[in-house]
């Protein structure tokens, strides 16, 4: 029970518990606002392998715990390992908030403990900020000279794509997540073999003919290193990606591209007849021109 | 493993504006105050995806679990390594005088000024890895979702003497407590 030394820290703080995103390149994606919250926390609990991530967690906050070593556990199911690291962050944030859960990329981007921490932090009545930081998917639309807003941009996770039997629309931008760990809940650093994407790329080819180029695209985690991408035709697919990082993430370009069949409308984007009848302009605001 | 100097080098990159971008412009002047290996040398100036073979983490003695974990102790453990530590931009002057940091090696003077001024950050597109592409050596990127869930926005039915005990109680009890209210939540 909270005694009241930690009663009186808790009303001067504003949070019990932050969630934050680290980025994904080491210690340089760190923003200034994840900065200001390592610093005031009692304790920062992390999930990031990058190299001098815990050397810089340690100079900003005395008590630095790294629970990647503490949960996963070969062949272990890996609901087991979030439940560990969720259970060691509520913990840590009953006991002596403010404390800090940093993890790898973007806190609410693939990463479930976080989901985890925020629902059960609602029941225990902890107050919890989180705060975003830059996920793969973000350095991946910059390796790919991808802006989602012309053609829209569709993402799923390996394993939920098979399990679901989820639809792709093959003329929208395709990222898959988490394809080395596909077909297992279960924890394991092993390398794989092509029968493991066999179903992935039956899927796939659902949807896309089996010319149809993709791209696995190993991210850059280290300022002095490039992203690597690798392109190989889909039908190619079960072959080609066990040869790759298991990190690597797979894009799959639109098919063709869906033509606009709405002319009207496409006129009336530019029309200020149009605007007139779905806003309300002031009186004296005049036409350009 | 990456020696020592390389270590702090690599740290340095990270967070010294400066630095990194006189490794861009000027790798050979920005090395000069290091002490590392011909091959780690070749390796940075190659910039490429062999630099991660010096990024990976060493790997974590193996974890016995118990049937029972031992409680974590209350006060801050000790940190794990001698560490070199990069600078840092100032902080915040509330929290006290920064720890001390041993001195990097100040950065050259800077060069003449080119008669055109050189993009340091020349556009860098993916390197396209060999045909056959091969498994190179990569820091560990940690999986952290679970595919099959349901996770409703309904609130799942949690006994209020759950949170209760989780409230009341410390340690390895709480612990558990809130590992058992978790996997009230979960929907599978």
């Amino acid at each position: 029970m909270a005694n009241e030394t930690e009663e009186t820290q808790r009303s001067k703080e504003a949070f019990d518990l932050y969630i934050v995103g680290l980025g994904i390149m080491g210690v340089r994606q760190i923003t200034r606002e994840v900065d200001n919250v390592l610093r005031r926390s009692r304790e920062v609990l992390f999930i990031d392998q990058g190299f001098g991530v815990e050397d810089y967690l340690a100079q900003a906050c005395d008590r630095v715990t790294d629970l990647f070593p503490i949960s996963y556990r070969e062949l272990d199911p890996r609901i087991n390992a979030y439940d560990r690291i969720a259970a060691q962050v509520l913990r840590a944030a009953l006991d002596h908030p403010p404390v800090t859960f940093a993890v790898y990329g973007h806190p609410m981007v693939y990463v479930y403990p976080s989901t985890q921490v925020l629902r059960a932090a609602k029941l225990l009545g902890l107050r919890v900020q989180v705060l975003p930081g830059i996920s793969t998917l973000d350095a991946l639309l910059i390796d790919l000279g991808l802006d989602p807003g012309f053609y829209g941009l569709q993402m799923y996770e390996a394993t939920d794509l098979l399990l679901r039997d989820r639809p792709i629309q093959p003329d929208v931008p395709c990222v898959l997540w988490q394809v080395g760990a596909v077909e297992t809940g279960l924890h394991s650093t092993a390398p794989s073999i092509p029968a493991r994407f066999q179903r992935l790329q039956a899927h796939l080819l659902k949807f896309y003919p089996p010319n149809h180029e993709a791209a696995a695209i190993y991210t850059s985690t280290f300022p002095l290193a490039p992203s690597n991408m690798a392109r190989f035709p889909l039908g190619e697919f079960a072959t080609r990606y066990p040869q790759l990082p298991q990190g690597a993430t797979v894009y799959i370009p639109p098919v063709q591209l869906r033509d606009v069949v709405n002319k009207d409308l496409l006129a009336d984007t530019v029309s200020i007849d149009h605007l007139d009848r779905i806003i309300v302009r002031a009186p004296d605001q005049k036409l350009p021109g | 493993m990456p020696s020592a100097d390389l270590r702090r080098l690599l740290l340095r990159v990270q967070t010294d504006a400066d630095f990194y971008n006189l490794m861009l412009v000027d790798p050979q002047r920005a090395l000069a105050g290091y002490s590392i290996t011909p091959q780690e040398q070749e390796v940075l100036l190659r910039r490429d995806r062999s630099i991660y073979q010096f990024l990976i983490p060493p790997r974590p003695k193996p974890t016995v679990f118990a049937e029972k974990e031992p409680e974590e102790p209350d006060e801050p453990s000790p940190p794990s390594l001698n560490l070199t530590l990069p600078p840092l931009p100032p902080p915040d002057p509330l929290l006290g005088p920064p720890s001390p940091h041993p001195p990097e090696p100040p950065l050259p003077e800077p060069p003449e000024p080119p008669d055109v001024f050189p993009n340091p950050l020349p556009p860098n597109p993916p390197q396209i890895f060999p045909d056959p592409p091969e498994i190179f050596q990569s820091p560990p990127i940690p999986i952290n979702f679970l595919s099959g869930l349901n996770v409703g926005t309904d609130v799942a039915e949690v006994p209020a003497s759950l949170i209760t005990t989780i409230q009341q109680s410390s340690g390895e009890e709480r612990v558990q407590g809130i590992v058992q209210l978790l996997k009230t939540l979960d929907r599978r």
